[in-house]
């Protein structure tokens, strides 16, 4: 009785295979794992960031570095510059070249010429760039290829008195790179080296601070894994405000669980009650027959017995369409039906019965009207309003079935009978209620409790009017089609 | 250490360099020591005596007894433009350059002339014991004051200062009886003289008073040695080290002083050219020269001073192989330097 489908409490939760109403594309990942994939990428990303960053910086900075020497080597030759008898002549200054020397172990051209480009000293063949330095105290800096290398030039301006007067005489130190990118290349590298140590803490942490916070998770799956199967009663695990929603949701889906539970058992409880009542009448009226003596047994009495026998089976059958209904209702495979076609098949299965009463049906019928649905529960739905027509109409009659088409399609099943008074409309739909005309009419009072669960299942409405003059007209409304929200209110 | 023609440094600026022969002073020859064909043939180039090259070179082919090898005596000049012009006496490139005028070897690695070679001997030498790589110093030869010890009753003067004020006191004494290497005509001497200049002040003091005491100028280590045991000079400044104590070891009574402010140490370096066609044996020669093995030998060869292990003794100041060199090989510095010089030393006599 207790256990409705429900996991076993024992295993635990996350190894089972996910129900298919919430597991739904079924492949399982961790949130943990995708949390930290997700940081890990941003970190690595940022990691690479700061390589690149501190390369171009390191870059930049070895180039004001070795620009500042080679500037400074250019301007120191460049004060050497003198005029003897009339020439240009340099006394190159040690100093100049050997601090090239002390950075690294990097080759070392240098030129120096006239304005002309005739060469005083020097290699004859080293470019000393286009540009003129504006002013002798800044050197212009470029780089170029000479002699197979790439080599970083400074060159610097000194304008001088000659006898044949102003001269100006430009001062050209080159140096190759090794240095330079050795030295931008270690600097890189223990970026590199502190962004990887970035990344692995950052993992760690983010690793604990992920865990930390999935921790009212676990406790909330201890919680549901460690309860009992007939235990609904709300969690009680104290939740960050993010998780609340979820425990909220849990512990309204564990309401509604043990409602439905508890509608069933009501159900099962009242079918049972009533199946028992004709039985035992049943049972009551075999035995005044079997003590009347064989042959005895009255017309009068097997009539009864038969009555009693019918309604049982009418009830068994009830009871039977109306799980299943409710049951197909819920979970059937909707599909694009024609609501007069539908009619049609409801009509001919109820055709001897009318005919026995002399009645039949009027059809108008519009085929146009479509509906998405379960085909047995709406044609069960349709045959309980037409079955109810065909019991409380008057005999040699006629029932008129309408279909309309629109944006909300709908069938209206009108007889001229005793109708439903005002007051009972909504009585009438209670399980094993039954109007106050129908009291001696053979009935279950449970079809128009299937009709109104079929109508909501499709969310739709079931409506009852007076039929003007006389009689009841039972009216279906279905909501427009191509809607194809799940229906979330059918269940709730 | 031979003598150097310096107007061939000279021309070597000035013009074009083709149009005079590389000289070779000596040739030996060292077949392989396998029977049959050498498996390949080393060329050498260098400054160093063939003689005191001898022990070292058969030392090697010891180890590499399938190469043959051909050792070629020449000027440091001569040296230079043999790698710059890949020419050889027998029409093929040399493999190997050796050369104790460590200005121009720096200049044919800052030209681009020398090939890079690393192995795990030459990643152990010191720092001022190779560049880029590519010049590797294998001895450390100190420049030393040789005294005639029969003229010094007590020790002879052991630093510049103490030998400048006793050669300002005693001019008389001293006149026409000191001798050192003339800048002008000795590569080595121009080296050594440039360093001095750069270490301090005091060197043209010194120099004043050579010139005031009409100083004699020299070509060479040897020739200076050569007056000092005939008892024709007093004092030899900055002759080489390894030659003045062969020349003790021999009898001669020479008082070797390492002047204690500073004393310079030439570093006699190799290098393989890039035009060589066998840079591997090239660069095992090399690395035999800077082993431990290498290192011995050098060390038993009288006119030779090992490298390694390197002393801690402060005033020992090698000459750093650096760019800095390049600054005295210019043409105009080397003529305002010469021209220094001989105002402070033969414009005096």
């Amino acid at each position: 009785m207790t256990s409705i489908g429900t996991p076993s409490p024992s295993k635990p939760a996350s190894s089972k295979p996910a129900s298919p109403k919430l597991g739904g594309a079924g492949a399982t990942w961790s949130l943990r794992r995708r949390l930290l994939g997700q940081l890990l990428l941003v970190f690595s990303g940022l990691a690479v960031l700061l390589y690149l960053s501190v390369q171009a910086v390191a870059g930049r900075a070895a180039d004001a570095t070795q620009d500042n020497i080679l500037g400074a080597s250019a301007i120191a030759i460049a004060e050497q510059v003198r005029v003897a008898e009339g020439e240009i002549i340099v006394d190159l200054p040690y100093a100049a070249l050997e601090m090239l020397g002390l950075a690294g172990e990097d080759r070392v051209f240098y030129r120096i010429a006239d304005g002309r480009g005739q060469v005083i000293t020097g290699y004859g063949d080293l470019p000393g760039g286009t540009a003129l330095p504006l002013s002798e105290e800044a050197p212009v800096f470029f780089t170029q290829q000479y002699r197979g290398d790439t080599v970083r030039t400074a060159t610097a301006r000194r304008s001088i008195l000659t006898g044949s007067g102003r001269e100006t005489v430009l001062i050209t130190v080159a140096q190759t790179r090794e240095a330079h990118g050795a030295l931008t290349t270690s600097i890189a590298l223990s970026a590199a080296a502190v962004g990887g140590g970035f990344l692995a803490l950052a993992g760690l942490l983010a690793w604990i601070a992920i865990a930390r916070a999935l921790k009212p998770v676990q406790e909330i799956e201890r919680a549901i894994a460690a309860r009992a199967s007939d235990d609904f009663s709300p969690l009680e695990t104290a939740a960050p405000r993010e998780i609340l929603p979820l425990v909220d949701a849990i512990n309204a889906f564990v309401e509604r669980l043990r409602l439905t539970l508890d509608t069933s058992q009501q159900f099962i409880a009242e079918a049972a009650h009533r199946i028992r009542t004709p039985l035992a009448a049943l049972k009551a009226q075999a035995e005044v027959s079997l003590k009347a003596g064989a042959g005895a047994a009255s017309d009068e009495s097997l009539r009864r017995m038969v009555r009693a026998a019918d309604e049982t089976s009418q009830l068994t059958t009830q009871l039977l369409t109306q799980a299943m209904v409710a049951y197909r209702a819920e979970r059937a495979q909707r599909q694009s039906l024609s609501l007069a076609a539908l009619a049609r098949t409801a009509a001919r299965d109820l055709e001897v019965a009318a005919e026995m009463r002399g009645i039949d049906f009027r059809m108008n019928l519009d085929d146009a009207a479509r509906i998405e649905g379960d085909e047995i529960a709406l044609l069960e739905a349709i045959r309980n309003l037409l079955d109810n027509a065909i019991k409380y109409g008057p005999p040699d009659d006629f029932v008129a079935v309408t279909v309309t088409a629109g944006p909300a399609p709908e069938i209206c099943i009108a007889d001229h009978g005793p109708g439903v008074p005002r007051r009972d409309r909504d009585l009438v739909f209670e399980r094993f209620r039954r109007g106050s005309v129908g009291a001696e009419t053979l009935g279950s009072g449970l079809g128009l409790s299937i009709v109104r669960q079929v109508m909501r299942a499709h969310r739709g409405r079931v409506r009852l009017e007076e039929n003007v003059p006389q009689g009841l007209k039972a009216r279906l409304v279905f909501p427009p089609a191509r809607s194809r929200n799940p229906s979330r209110e059918a269940s709730s | 250490m031979r003598c150097a023609v310096l107007t061939a440094l000279i021309a070597l600026f000035a013009l074009p360099q083709a149009a005079q022969a590389i000289e070779i002073e000596q040739i030996r020859n060292y077949p392989a020591l396998q029977e049959g064909t050498p498996r390949s043939l080393l060329h050498v180039v260098g400054t160093t005596d063939a003689d005191a090259m001898d022990g070292l070179v058969r030392a090697f082919r010891a180890q590499q007894p399938d190469v043959a090898i051909v050792y070629h005596q020449a000027t440091s000049v001569d040296v230079y433009r043999a790698v710059t012009e890949a020419e050889t006496a027998d029409g093929e490139p040399y493999d190997l350059a050796i050369s104790s005028a460590m200005d121009l070897q720096i200049k044919l690695v800052n030209d681009g002339h020398a090939r890079l070679h690393r192995s795990a001997a030459t990643a152990r030498l010191p720092r001022w014991a190779s560049w880029r790589e590519r010049i590797f110093g294998f001895t450390r030869e100190p420049a030393v004051i040789a005294y005639d010890s029969r003229a010094f009753a007590a020790a002879p003067p052991q630093s510049r200062f103490e030998l400048l004020s006793l050669l300002r006191s005693e001019e008389g004494r001293f006149a026409g009886r000191i001798a050192t290497y003339d800048p002008k005509v000795s590569g080595l001497g121009y080296l050594f003289a440039t360093q001095d200049s750069l270490q301090s002040e005091t060197y043209w003091r010194l120099m004043e008073v050579f010139g005031n005491l009409s100083a004699r100028l020299s070509c060479c280590s040897g020739e200076m040695l050569d007056m000092l045991e005939a008892g024709q000079i007093t004092v030899a400044y900055n002759v080489l080290g390894s030659y003045a104590q062969a020349r003790r070891d021999a009898g001669a009574p020479i008082a070797i002083v390492y002047p204690e402010d500073y004393t310079l140490l030439m570093v006699r370096t190799a290098l393989i050219p890039t035009t060589s066609d066998n840079p591997g044996d090239a660069g095992s020669f090399i690395d035999f020269l800077v082993s431990p093995e290498g290192q011995r030998v050098i060390a038993g060869e009288v006119s030779l001073a090992p490298a390694l292990p390197e002393g801690d003794d402060g005033a020992l100041i090698p000459v750093r192989l650096g760019p800095g060199l390049l600054v005295f090989l210019d043409g105009m510095k080397r003529r305002a330097f010469l021209s220094e010089w001989e105002s402070a030393v033969t414009e005096r006599r």
